[in-house]
C-alpha cells in the first residue's frame, strides 16, 4: 500500500502579490499583473511587457545583508517564499528534504559592462588582451556565486540549517511540477517523509528577448493588461512573469503525528516529453493534442479516478494558438461529452507564464480553489475562438464546490506534466 | 520492491581522450591531460590553463548536420558519448519502448565566448552599446544570434537526445554545478528502480573553458595558477596545492533494468547500488571545516545500497585539490569509515582529467567501473609533498592493483550540494 502525500504549508511571491493572500484576492478578482517592465533598460528591448515583482523587500526575509548580496533575484525570492511555506507548515526545517525546478543561469551582459569597459582601447575597440590582463579585474568577484543556478536552493539549506536530500530540475518549463512528482514518488515510497518542494523563475532582459526571438511572445502594446488570453480568438502568445512557489509535502502519517494543518491530497502525477515543441510546424498541433492526453491520462490513472470525478482544471492554457487548441482538444479526448461540463480555467491570464514557477503557483491556486470552493476566471475572454469551445470561466471568477482539481503545466520544449489534488478527508 | 539498476555501456569525451579506452589508458599511466589554453587568447589573463577536449568534432557520429547549428560544444561532446555509449550498450533502439526509455543529464548553461558576441548581440551595436547598458538584444540577421537563445540552455542536451533516439520516458536536466551529473544519474536510477523507465541515457556534459568562467573562478581564488606547469597544475591532497584546472568533457552511462538487461543478452559492466544527496547548510564559498554534510550523503548512499562501510573497497574521491576541499572531504571520510579510513585506496581522477564540473560525476563513475573490472586502482599524480592534514591512503602518483567490488564516488558542489554514488561488481545472486 503506497502511503498518502498531503500539501501542509504553502508560500507564493507572484505578479499579483507578495504575498499568497494578495495573489489570491487579484486573482479572483480577475485583476492583471501584467505591466510595462520598469527596468531601465526596457526602453531599449524589443518586447518589455511582463508580470514582474514589484516592491519585494528581502531585508523582511533574509536577515543578513551580506547574505543579500550573495543572491540574485531569483533567490532572494525562493528565501522568501520558502520562509512562507515553512512558517505556514509549522513543520521543523531541520527535518526537510530539498526539491526546486529553476531557470539556468541567470547571468546578464549588464554583469560584464564594468569588465568590458576597462578592457577598451585607444579607438574604443574591444582588446581582448586587455580584458585578460585588466578588464577581469572589473568583474564583481563573487559574481559566480550570485549567478549559478543551484544556489538558491543552498541559500534555503544555509538559512535554515537543512542537510537532508536534495535535487533540482532545470530550465524548462515544467521544471518545478517535475520536481513535485518525483517527491511525490519519494514520500510515497518511503525513501524521506517530507520535503519542500517548489519552483522559480525570474525575467531578465536576455530571458524576455530569448523568447521574442523565439516567436512565442504576445507582442508588445500599450494595453498590457489585456493581451494574454488564453482560449481567446484574439490570443496571440504568451507573456512572461517571474515569481517564486513552494509547498510542503509531507507523507499523511508524519503530518498527523505533528498536528499538522492538512491543505489537500496529492492523488496523481504524470509526466511525459513528446518531441521539442519550440520550433512550432505543421505537425506541432497533433503533437501537442498527444503529449496532454497521455499527461492527462497518466495522472488520472495514477490517481485511480475516472475522468468524470474531476471537478475542475486549472489549464496550462498559456495564450499561444496551438497549444490553446492542443489542450482543448487533448481535454475532449480524456474527458468526452463531460469536457463540456468542466470549467477550465487558465491562471495565466493574470499573471503570465511563470516558467519553472508557473506549476507550482498555478497548484497552489488550486488547493485554494478547493478550500474556498472557488474558481478563478479566464481574463480577456470576449471572442469566443470556434477550435476552443469549452467552459472556460470566462471574466469573472465562479463559486462552486470543488473536491479534486487537475492541473496541467505543459512546457514549450515538449514536455507535459499533470497534477490531480483532492480535498482531504 | 526495487529494480535492480546495471550499467550496460557507456562512452565518454575527456581531455585524456576521445573515448572510455584511450580516457582509462591515460589515467592508469598517470598522463595529465591539463595544457595551455587554445579556446581562447588567454595569453594575457592570470589562469591559463584548462583540460580542454583536443581534435574532436562530431563529423563521422552519423548525426544529421543540419542539428549542429543548435549544439553548443558541451551538446555535441554529450551526443558523441551517447552514441558511444548506446554502441557499447549493444542496444538496439527499435526493440526498447520509447515511453520506458529515458534521458537524464546533468548539464550547464552554454557560455558565451566574447568572440562571439558581435555575432550573437549584432556587431557594432555590441561594446557601445553594451557600455550603455542598454540596447543588447540578440541580432537575429545573423544564425547565431537566431539560435543562441535555444541553444544556449542547460536543457537542450536532454531535449536534443529525447529527440533523435525517441526516448519519450522520463527526463530530466540537474544543474547543480559540479554534482550536476551526480544527481541525474541518481534521480536515473530511481526511475528505474521504481518501474518508470526500463533504460535510461545518464551522465552529463560540460564546455564553459571560456573568457568569463576562467574570469569568474579564478576571481574567487578557485582555479589553479600553475601556468609554467600544466601537467603538475592539479595536486589533490598535496601541500602545495593551489585549486583545481577547469576542464570539459562528457561522460554518458546506459543504466538498465537487470531483468531487462538479462533479456536481451547484454553484458553487464556493473550495477549501481547507491545513491545519496545531501546540503552542507555552510557556506556558499566553503566546504565544512569538519567534514559535515558531506558525511550525510555517504551514509545515505550506503544506506541505499545496503553496504556497511567496511564493505567499500575503494573511494574515488571529488578530489579537487582545494585546500577547502580535500580537509573537508577527508574528514568527512574520516567521520564515517572510522579507524578503517586509512586502510581504503581512495583516488582523485582530477589530478589527471582536472575538474570536468556537470560531467565530472558521469566521467568519474565510468572510470570506478572500470576500476572494478581490472583490479586496477587510477593513481592521484602530483602528490609528491602531502598535506599533514590530509593523511589517508590517495595512491599517489602510480596505480595500485587491488581487488575491487565496490566503490563509493564523491561529488560535492559549490553552495554545499553533495553527491555519493556506489557501483558495484555484478553478480547475480547477491544473496549468496
Amino acid at each position: 500500500m503506497d502511503r498518502r502525500v498531503v500539501i501542509t504549508g504553502l508560500g507564493l511571491i507572484s505578479p499579483l502579490g507578495n504575498n499568497l493572500e494578495e495573489s489570491w484576492k487579484s486573482l479572483i478578482q480577475g485583476r492583471s499583473g501584467i505591466r510595462k517592465v520598469s527596468s531601465p533598460i526596457s526602453e531599449n528591448l524589443p518586447y518589455s511587457v511582463a508580470g514582474e515583482i514589484k516592491d519585494f523587500a528581502p531585508e523582511r526575509f533574509i536577515p543578513k545583508r551580506k547574505s543579500i548580496k550573495l543572491m540574485n533575484k531569483g533567490g532572494q525570492l525562493v528565501v522568501a517564499a520558502a520562509n512562507m511555506a515553512i512558517s505556514d507548515s509549522g513543520v521543523n526545517p531541520r527535518e526537510l528534504g530539498l526539491a526546486l525546478g529553476i531557470g539556468g543561469t541567470q547571468y546578464t551582459i549588464e554583469d560584464a559592462v564594468a569588465a568590458i569597459y576597462a578592457s577598451l582601447s585607444e579607438d574604443m575597440t574591444f582588446d581582448h588582451q586587455r580584458f585578460g590582463r585588466e578588464g577581469l579585474k572589473s568583474l564583481n568577484p563573487i559574481w559566480p556565486f550570485t549567478i549559478l543556478p543551484n544556489m538558491a536552493l543552498c541559500h534555503i539549506s544555509i538559512l535554515y540549517h537543512i542537510q537532508g536530500p536534495n535535487f533540482i530540475f532545470s530550465s524548462i518549463a515544467s521544471a518545478g511540477v517535475q520536481a513535485i512528482g518525483e517527491v511525490v514518488k519519494k514520500v510515497r515510497e518511503e525513501e524521506f517523509p517530507v520535503f519542500l518542494v517548489g519552483g522559480c523563475d525570474t525575467i531578465n532582459p536576455i530571458c524576455l528577448t530569448s523568447f521574442f526571438l523565439k516567436d512565442l511572445l504576445s507582442p508588445s502594446s500599450d494595453n498590457p493588461e489585456k493581451i494574454c488570453r488564453p482560449f481567446d480568438l484574439k490570443r496571440n502568445g504568451l507573456v512572461l512573469g517571474e515569481g517564486a512557489a513552494f509547498l510542503i509535502v509531507e507523507d499523511l502519517s508524519h503530518a498527523q503525528k505533528r498536528g499538522a494543518k492538512i491543505y489537500t491530497e496529492i492523488l496523481g502525477y504524470s509526466s511525459c516529453v513528446y518531441g521539442m515543441g519550440e520550433m512550432p510546424s505543421k505537425e506541432s498541433f497533433v503533437r501537442e493534442t498527444n503529449g496532454a492526453e497521455i499527461s492527462m491520462r497518466g495522472a488520472l490513472k495514477d490517481a485511480g479516478i475516472s475522468p468524470d470525478e474531476i471537478d475542475y482544471i486549472n489549464a496550462d492554457g498559456r495564450s499561444c494558438e496551438i497549444s490553446d487548441w492542443a489542450e482543448t482538444e487533448a481535454i475532449k479526448k480524456v474527458f468526452g461529452d463531460y469536457a463540456y461540463k468542466l470549467p477550465v480555467s487558465s491562471n495565466k491570464s493574470m499573471m503570465g507564464h511563470l516558467l519553472c514557477a508557473s506549476g507550482p503557483a498555478e497548484l497552489i491556486f488550486s488547493i485554494l480553489s478547493i478550500s474556498q470552493d472557488i474558481i478563478p476566471p479566464t481574463i480577456n475572454y470576449h471572442h469566443p475562438d470556434p477550435r476552443c469551445d469549452l467552459d472556460y470561466v470566462p471574466n469573472e471568477a465562479r463559486e462552486r464546490k470543488v473536491d479534486i482539481v487537475m492541473s496541467n503545466t505543459f512546457g514549450p520544449e515538449g514536455d507535459y506534466t499533470s497534477l490531480i489534488i483532492k480535498r482531504f478527508s | 520492491m526495487k529494480k535492480r539498476v546495471v550499467v550496460t555501456g557507456f562512452g565518454a569525451i575527456t581531455p585524456l581522450g576521445l573515448d572510455v579506452k584511450s580516457t582509462w589508458e591515460g589515467l592508469i599511466e598517470g598522463r595529465s591531460g591539463i595544457n595551455h589554453i587554445t579556446l581562447f587568447d588567454a595569453s594575457t589573463f592570470p589562469i591559463r590553463i584548462a583540460g580542454e577536449v583536443k581534435g574532436f568534432h562530431l563529423n563521422g557520429f552519423g548525426f544529421d548536420p543540419y542539428l549542429f547549428d543548435f549544439m553548443s560544444r558541451a551538446t555535441k561532446f554529450c551526443l558523441a558519448a551517447t552514441q558511444m555509449a548506446i554502441e557499447d550498450s549493444k542496444l538496439n533502439l527499435r526493440d526498447i519502448d520509447p515511453t520506458k526509455f529515458g534521458v537524464s543529464l546533468g548539464a550547464n548553461e552554454e557560455h558565451i565566448h566574447l568572440d562571439q558576441i558581435d555575432e550573437v548581440y549584432g556587431e557594432n551595436r555590441t561594446y557601445q552599446a553594451l557600455i550603455s547598458g542598454s540596447n543588447y538584444y540578440f541580432d537575429s540577421s545573423k544564425p547565431l544570434g537566431r539560435i543562441w537563445p535555444i541553444r544556449r540552455t542547460a536543457s537542450i542536451s536532454s531535449y536534443l537526445l529525447s529527440l533523435i533516439f525517441n526516448a519519450r520516458g522520463p527526463i530530466n536536466t540537474s544543474s547543480t554545478a559540479c554534482a550536476s551529473s551526480g544527481h541525474a544519474i541518481g534521480l536515473a536510477k530511481r526511475s528505474i528502480e521504481f518501474g518508470e523507465a526500463d533504460v535510461m541515457i545518464a551522465g552529463g556534459c560540460e564546455s564553459i573553458i571560456s573568457e568569463f568562467s576562467i574570469a569568474g573562478f579564478g576571481l574567487l581564488g578557485a582555479l589553479s595558477r600553475k601556468n609554467d606547469e600544466p601537467e603538475k597544475a592539479s595536486r589533490p591532497f598535496d601541500k602545495h596545492r593551489d585549486g583545481f584546472v577547469l576542464s570539459e568533457g562528457a561522460g554518458i552511462l546506459i543504466l538498465e533494468e537487470l531483468s531487462h538487461a538479462q533479456e536481451r543478452g547484454a553484458r553487464i559492466l556493473g550495477e549501481l547500488t547507491g545513491y545519496g544527496s545531501s546540503s552542507n547548510a555552510y557556506r556558499i564559498t566553503d566546504s565544512t571545516p569538519d567534514g559535515s554534510g558531506a558525511d550525510i550523503s555517504i551514509l545515505a548512499a550506503l544506506k541505499d545500497a545496503h553496504r556497511s562501510p567496511e564493505e567499500i573497497d575503494h573511494i574515488n574521491a571529488h578530489g579537487t585539490a582545494t585546500l577547502s576541499n580535500d580537509r573537508s572531504e577527508t574528514r568527512a571520510i574520516k567521520k564515517v569509515f572510522g579507524k578503517m579510513a586509512h586502510e581504503i585506496p581512495i583516488s582523485s581522477n582530477k589530478s589527471m582529467l582536472g575538474h570536468l564540473i556537470a560531467s565530472s560525476s558521469a566521467v568519474e563513475l565510468i572510470i570506478s567501473i572500470l576500476t572494478i573490472q581490472h583490479n586496477i586502482i587510477p593513481p592521484t599524480v602530483n602528490l609528491t609533498h602531502p598535506d599533514p592534514e590530509c593523511d589517508l591512503d590517495y595512491v599517489p602518483n602510480i596505480f595500485r592493483k587491488k581487488d575491487v567490488k565496490t566503490v563509493l564516488s564523491n561529488s560535492f558542489a559549490f553552495g554545499g550540494q553533495n553527491v555519493s554514488l556506489i557501483v558495484e561488481r555484478f553478480i547475480e545472486d547477491k544473496d549468496n
